[in-house]
């Protein structure tokens, strides 16, 4: 990461900042959705959610969303704190490895499912720059989240 | 019509059919772009600025795409030439693959937006994971 922000463009990111601030999109519970939907091996680690046995049944889940949210501010924190992401998700790294046993290739979809809701909300402004950009802030945050495995 | 055997089933209803699709250009752009480390492949387009090379390519893959949703019932035998040519000749690492599929995604989400329900992507995703392990199947 430059000093001009060359690998995480300042003004493409301030937008998105700014999205996720907006408290009545929902990008916590769609990204979140999509994932357990199109990856639906992922649901091993939500048994206590109750019913994900269908798409209306996920997206109508309380539990899915209240994790979602979750979910989608540790993202916005990552956008605050690019330079020091390993720092940042050092906590969560450890929680997720020692007791929440999660595979670290799950980090790298639900990233991939975030840029594509994204990709759906801009439209024709997420150019292949602003998708670079942001596969480089989802792929730091999926390894931040991987670091303290052992 | 349904993925068989080993791909399992999948609601081929999803995959779009009626809707042109994406400018081939824009998604070998967005390839190279978003995974520069996919250009050792193709180092005689590694540039963007070069639409016409870029379009042929783009046309190419988008029509390999195509023609597998066309035999969505027997992939193997319809991919075979196609999986002869990356086993012995062109030798793109499986790793790849998931890059231009993401890249695949977010073109379809981008250009669909609403149209680009979680059931589509999560039917593009299986089958073109399919194809994938197809073209990839003759590597050893």
């Amino acid at each position: 990461m430059g000093a001009k922000g060359e690998y995480y463009p300042s003004k493409l990111i301030g937008k998105v900042l700014k999205i996720f601030c907006i408290s009545n999109f929902v990008f916590d519970m769609v990204s979140f959705h999509r994932l357990l939907v199109v990856y639906p091996w992922t649901q091993r680690f939500f048994d206590s959610f109750g019913n994900l046995s269908s798409p209306s049944a996920i997206l109508g889940n309380p539990k899915v969303k209240a994790h979602g949210k979750k979910v989608l501010t540790s993202f916005g924190d990552a956008i605050k704190n690019m330079d020091n992401l390993k720092t940042t998700f050092a906590k969560l790294s450890e929680l997720h490895c020692d007791k929440l046993h999660v595979d670290p290739e799950n980090f790298k979809l639900l990233g991939n499912v975030l840029v594509c809701v994204l990709a759906h909300h801009f439209g024709k402004e997420f150019t292949p720059q602003v998708q670079a950009a942001y596969q480089k802030v989802v792929a730091g945050v999926a390894n931040a989240l991987a670091h303290k495995y052992h | 019509m349904r993925i068989p055997g080993a791909l399992g089933g999948v609601g081929a209803s999803e995959v779009p059919r009626s809707r042109p699709p994406p400018r081939s250009p824009t998604w070998s752009c967005r390839l190279f772009t978003v995974y520069p480390s996919t250009k050792v492949y193709f180092p005689h387009l590694s540039s963007c600025q070069d639409a016409t090379q870029l379009l042929s390519h783009g046309q190419r893959m988008l029509a390999a795409v195509g023609a597998a949703v066309q035999h969505m019932d027997h992939l193997r035998a319809a991919l075979s030439p196609l999986a002869d040519l990356h086993a012995l000749v062109l030798r793109v690492d499986p790793a790849n693959f998931p890059l231009l599929i993401q890249c695949f995604h977010v073109v379809l989400a981008s250009h669909l937006q609403d149209e680009f329900t979680v059931e589509m992507q999560a039917a593009w995703d299986k089958f073109l994971t399919g194809v994938a392990v197809v073209l990839t199947e003759k590597y050893r």
